[in-house]
C-alpha cells in the first residue's frame, strides 16, 4: 500500500514537472541579428536619450507565444554584465524597438554600453548568441544628435519597407498610417519628437502646467482686524454656523442697525436704504467673509427690483 | 489560385501578429491596396502559413506554382522525397491540399 501511494506521488511529480516543462518552453529562433542601432540625444527634453535598435528575431515557423513574453531589449553596462534597462520587443522576424531614458536615466555619452535583443530569461535558460540573443558593443558611430533622428528613422522605414513587403511610407517618404503604427509602437512620443515624418498625426505639445493659488482671494482676509475676525469665529461657535456664513449674518445686523440709525436720524427711508446698501458694499471689501458679497448683491438686487416695481406702479395710466 | 512567393516561402517577412492588425484596420488594409500579402495568398493565409514549418510552406507554395508529383516538388524545391511526402501527408490532413488524380508513372497528383 505504502509502495503504492509513493509511486503515485513519484508519478504525479514528474508529470508535474512534464507540464510545468512544456508550458514554459517555447523553441529557438534560427538566428538572431541586429541590423541597426542607433543611441540618439535630446529627442524630447534636454538631456534625455533613445537608444534604437533593427533587429531580427528569425524563426522559420512563429511560435504561437507572443513576442513580447518571450524576447526583449536590454542595454547592459560597459561590463557586459550588469543589466541596465530592459523592454520586451513587439514582434517576432525583422522589426524595430527602443528604450527612452529621462535625463535621469541618461547614460554617459560614447561609452561602450552593450545593446542586446534577447530571450526571456523565463523562457530561454540558456542564451546563445547568434541563436537566441544578438548583441551590439555601442561605439561613438551609434551616437547621433537629435537632430539626425527624423533622418534615420526614415531610412529605417525605407529598409523595413522593402524587407516586409509592405507600404509603409507615401511618395513623399513620410510615414504613412502603417508606418506610424508601428513605429510609434517601437519608439512612443515618435510623433511627439519629430512630428514632421508623419503623413498624418497628432502629438502632445508640452505647456507648463499653471499652478494656481489663492493669494488674491486672501487678501480680503488680511482686511479683517483680528478683533472682528475673533467675533466671527465666536459666533460662528455658537450658531454652529460656517465663518463665512457668521460673517454673512453679522454683517446684515450691522446693515440693518445701520439703516435703523440714519432713519432715526433723518426721517428719509431713501437715505437709510442708501446707506445700507453702501455699508454693505463697505463690510464685504472689508473682507468680512466672502458671502458678504453675495449679501450685498442680493440687496442691490432686491432693492433694484423694488424700484423697479414702484416707478413701474407711479407710472402705469391706470 | 493562390500567389507563390519568391522563395516558396521558405522565410517569412514579416510577424503574422502585424498581418492580423493590418488585416483588421480599414486604413492600414487600405493603404496595402489589393496587393495585400497577394503572393501568399492573402493575409489569412499567410498568417496560416506562418505557424508551419518552412519545408510545409516550400511544399505547399510549389504545388500552387504547378508541381503536380512528389517528384517536381522536390525537384522545386530541393527537399528530399521522404521529407516531401510526409509533408504532403501533413497538408492533406490540415486540408491545405488534396488528391485529384491518380496516374501510372509518378505515382500521385495534386
Amino acid at each position: 500500500m505504502v509502495r503504492r501511494v509513493f509511486s503515485s506521488f513519484i508519478l504525479a511529480l514528474v508529470l508535474l514537472f512534464l507540464v510545468v516543462s512544456s508550458a514554459w518552453a517555447i523553441a529557438n529562433p534560427t538566428n538572431t541579428n541586429i541590423g541597426d542601432s542607433f543611441v540618439f540625444r535630446n529627442v524630447l527634453v534636454s538631456g534625455d536619450q533613445l537608444f534604437f535598435v533593427r533587429y531580427n528575431i528569425n524563426y522559420g515557423s512563429v511560435p504561437s507565444e507572443s513576442a513580447t513574453i518571450a524576447f526583449q531589449m536590454a542595454i547592459y553596462d560597459t561590463d557586459g554584465v550588469t543589466l541596465l534597462f530592459v523592454r520586451p520587443v513587439n514582434y517576432y522576424l525583422e522589426n524595430i524597438i527602443s528604450i527612452y531614458l529621462t535625463p535621469a536615466q541618461a547614460l554617459t555619452w560614447n561609452a561602450t554600453y552593450l545593446v542586446r535583443i534577447q530571450g526571456s530569461p523565463a523562457l530561454f535558460p540558456v542564451l546563445t548568441e547568434g541563436i537566441n540573443r544578438a548583441t551590439v558593443t555601442l561605439n561613438a558611430g551609434n551616437y547621433r544628435e537629435g537632430g539626425d533622428l527624423g533622418e534615420v528613422m526614415i531610412a529605417q522605414a525605407t529598409i523595413l519597407q522593402e524587407d516586409w513587403g509592405l507600404t509603409i511610407l507615401t511618395a513623399a517618404d513620410l510615414l504613412n498610417a502603417t508606418g506610424a503604427t508601428y513605429f510609434i509602437k517601437a519608439v512612443p512620443g515618435l510623433n511627439t519628437m519629430v512630428p514632421d515624418i508623419f503623413q498624418t498625426t497628432s502629438y502632445t505639445y508640452p505647456e507648463p502646467s499653471k499652478v494656481g493659488n489663492q493669494t488674491y482671494i486672501n487678501q480680503t482676509l488680511l482686511h479683517v482686524g483680528p478683533n472682528l475676525t475673533n467675533a466671527i469665529v465666536g459666533v460662528a461657535a455658537i450658531f454652529g454656523a460656517s465663518e463665512g456664513g457668521a460673517g454673512f449674518w453679522m454683517a446684515c445686523i450691522g446693515g440693518m442697525l445701520l439703516g435703523g440709525i440714519v432713519y432715526a436720524a433723518t426721517k428719509r427711508p431713501d437715505w437709510s436704504v442708501a446707506f445700507v446698501v453702501v455699508g454693505l458694499g463697505v463690510i464685504g471689501l472689508a473682507g468680512v467673509g466672502t458671502q458678504t458679497f453675495i449679501a450685498f448683491l442680493w440687496v442691490v438686487l432686491a432693492l433694484g427690483v423694488l424700484f423697479g416695481l414702484l416707478w413701474i406702479g407711479r407710472n402705469l395710466p391706470f | 489560385m493562390v500567389g507563390v512567393p519568391g522563395d516558396l516561402g521558405k522565410s517569412l517577412t514579416v510577424d503574422p501578429k502585424m498581418v492580423k492588425e493590418i488585416a483588421a484596420s480599414p486604413q492600414m488594409r487600405s493603404e496595402q491596396g489589393s496587393g495585400f500579402m497577394e503572393q501568399y495568398g492573402g493575409p489569412t493565409q499567410y498568417v496560416e502559413m506562418a505557424g508551419m514549418s518552412p519545408e510545409a510552406r516550400q511544399v505547399y507554395y510549389s504545388v500552387q506554382a504547378g508541381a503536380s508529383t512528389p517528384e517536381e516538388v522536390g525537384v522545386k524545391t530541393g527537399l528530399s522525397l521522404g521529407v516531401v511526402n510526409s509533408t504532403i501527408a501533413l497538408l492533406e490532413r490540415r486540408g491545405l491540399i488534396s488528391r485529384t488524380t491518380v496516374t501510372r508513372e509518378s505515382g500521385l497528383e495534386y
